[in-house]
């Protein structure tokens, strides 16, 4: 059985003046059990209309999705009991209440057994590192720590699936990679979870695999090592140089797919289309003396819209 | 069993959030100061007008009612901005419960306010209750506020769906309270409907029963007024429990519910 499945999952949104906005058009996913499955894409793209259909926040308009076999809409309590949610940012906390009291509480909601409460409670602080710190007011916390409690309070039904929803926005980096560290250590416990983020490195770090998503549709499902080769495949080089004829003369190099002016002065961009014609154009570049010479690689969002996309990659 | 479990660790919520208003001293300088002074404008009008049933019928009004305010409906939808919401709705306990713990912190708080109230207006007006008088106050205070407590959440529910006209709402409830209820004004002076009105909300019974009760009345019409006033606070508390969880739902359906 999958931990989570969607069957042309669509959602509709009806704005004021009274037209439709798809978020999710038509979504068929399926997650399996103990796997940690990246869902990325730009803001707006979807991501966090599906975990909140997942996680019941949200009905869906059309078409099916079920965790752990049973159905969001059908089986709310069911799948409530099964699954827990955390997200990214400062808010879903009590902030007046210690860390210990937050867990205590949402113990309570989950109906935690008072006597397993306490066991639980002292188990998922010492695991997310704050047992030190339990009795002081949330409110004092810094943002990690803010995110490692979210964390735990989202574990305290002993959740078989996790909606991580990206959890590590505006962290720094070391407080990011300790909670992605947390994140893997879950998978060892049998728990699935289904990331939101818009970060290709998070993505990198902690899932098995990662969905592609963008204007609600679901583009394709790939290794993240896949989507790193696809992106280094892309690399791209600005330049500014003042001879007029050179871009017409790297336009008919092999391996570049494209010589563009990016700005109204002598910058120009060249999107190569492999990862090996790098080195023979920054040589050429160099022996037609230019002098201000960087490479980048695409975003995120430019690989798969415009990368992807165009490949007709399907899930 | 659980709900209470939940609604405790709510009015612990609520608790942290009055301390995040008052300290001890500030609500004896602040708030109670203000409610006596509030009060005892009602009762002097009742004094200078020569009328010891209009003074006791004042004094026991307004001191009853005396904390009455804004801030439990107010609490109704401080979820909303703390981003907790979507996690109650989630949880499988009913959010009605750990929402209207925490807005219950308030209605402690009106039940202080008001027993001090009496209090002070005993000793500075000499007067003297009978001792089941005194012994009843409590309880009656009380169930006046548990009452309206129900009624605030039924509100509070609104305010919960409509966030910014929670400091709106709670206006209209002590506006509409104070001014139908019987707490200055007899319900009689209000025309029929009004009155019918008047009496499906709380307060209203109850407080005919505290006033027979301190005017050692017939038990059985004590009685049956805190009877109606139980059967009221019962039906707005399970309104409430529905409003809490139909607009949740509805949420789901509408997507205005956002996770951050």
């Amino acid at each position: 059985m999958s931990a989570i499945k969607t069957s042309h999952l669509q959602r509709v949104y009806k704005t004021k003046n009274g037209s439709d906005i798809v978020a999710l058009d038509d979504v068929s996913l399926e997650v399996e059990q103990g796997e940690i499955r990246g869902l990325l894409g730009p803001n707006g793209a979807g991501k966090t209309t599906l975990a909140k259909i997942l996680s019941t926040v949200l009905l869906p308009t059309a078409g099916t999705a079920t965790v752990l076999g049973h159905d969001v809409v059908n089986e709310t309590n069911a799948v409530r009991r099964l699954i827990g949610i955390v997200f990214g940012g400062d808010r879903g906390l009590y902030t007046q209440l210690t860390a210990r009291e937050t867990l205590h509480y949402w113990a309570a909601l989950y109906d935690v057994p008072v006597r397993e409460t306490r066991r639980r409670v002292d188990a998922l602080l010492e695991r997310v590192g704050l047992s030190d710190r339990a009795d002081t007011r949330v409110e004092t916390y810094s943002r990690g720590m803010k995110q490692r409690l979210h964390l735990a309070r989202g574990l305290i039904s002993n959740a078989r699936v996790l909606f991580l929803d990206e959890p590590t926005i505006g962290m720094d980096p070391l407080a990011a990679r300790d909670f992605r560290s947390l994140v893997r250590d879950l998978r060892a416990s049998g728990c699935t979870i289904l990331l939101t983020t818009h970060d290709m490195a998070e993505a990198e770090a902690v899932c098995d695999r990662v969905a592609l998503i963008d204007h609600g549709k679901l583009i394709a499902v790939e290794t993240p090592a896949s989507l790193a080769r696809l992106i280094s495949e892309h690399e791209r080089i600005d330049f500014v140089h003042d001879n007029a004829t050179l871009p017409d003369t790297l336009r008919h190099m092999s391996g570049i797919a494209s010589v563009t002016k990016v700005a109204d002065g002598l910058g120009h961009r060249i999107e190569l289309t492999h990862g090996h014609a790098l080195q023979p154009v920054l040589e050429f570049l160099v022996a037609s003396g230019v002098r201000q010479i960087a490479t980048s690689r695409p975003s995120l969002e430019e690989v798969y819209v415009n990368v992807i996309g165009d490949r007709g990659l399907r899930v | 069993m659980n709900a209470l479990r939940v609604f405790r660790y709510g009015l612990l919520v609520g608790a942290r959030d009055f301390l995040v208003f008052w300290t001890w001293k500030t609500w004896l300088g602040g708030w109670m100061l203000r409610i006596l002074t509030s009060v005892l404008v009602w009762v002097l009008v009742g004094r200078l007008l020569n009328s010891p049933s209009t003074l006791n019928y004042l004094l026991i009004g307004n001191a009853a009612t005396a904390g009455l305010g804004t801030w439990a409906v107010a609490a109704a939808a401080w979820d909303r901005y703390s981003g907790t919401y979507p996690l109650l709705v989630i949880a499988p306990a009913n959010l009605a419960w750990a929402i209207m713990g925490r807005m219950s912190i308030w209605m402690f708080g009106w039940i202080v306010s008001s027993l001090l109230t009496f209090a002070f207006l005993f000793a500075i007006f000499d007067l003297r209750p009978h001792w089941q008088a005194i012994a009843a106050l409590p309880a009656m205070v009380a169930l006046l506020s548990v009452s309206t407590f129900f009624f605030s959440a039924f509100l509070g529910s609104f305010a919960n769906l409509v966030p910014p006209l929670r400091n709106a709402i709670g206006w209209a409830l002590v506006f509409g309270l104070m001014t139908l209820t019987g707490v200055t004004v007899p319900i009689t002076f209000w025309s029929t409907g009004v009155q019918v009105i008047a009496s499906l909300l709380p307060v209203t019974h109850g407080l005919q029963a505290l006033r027979l009760i301190m005017s050692d009345g017939p038990s059985a019409q004590i009685w049956s007024a805190i009877g109606l006033e139980l059967l009221v606070a019962t039906s707005w508390l399970i309104l409430a429990v529905m409003s809490f969880n139909r607009f949740a739902e509805r949420g789901r359906a509408n997507g205005s519910i956002e996770l951050v």
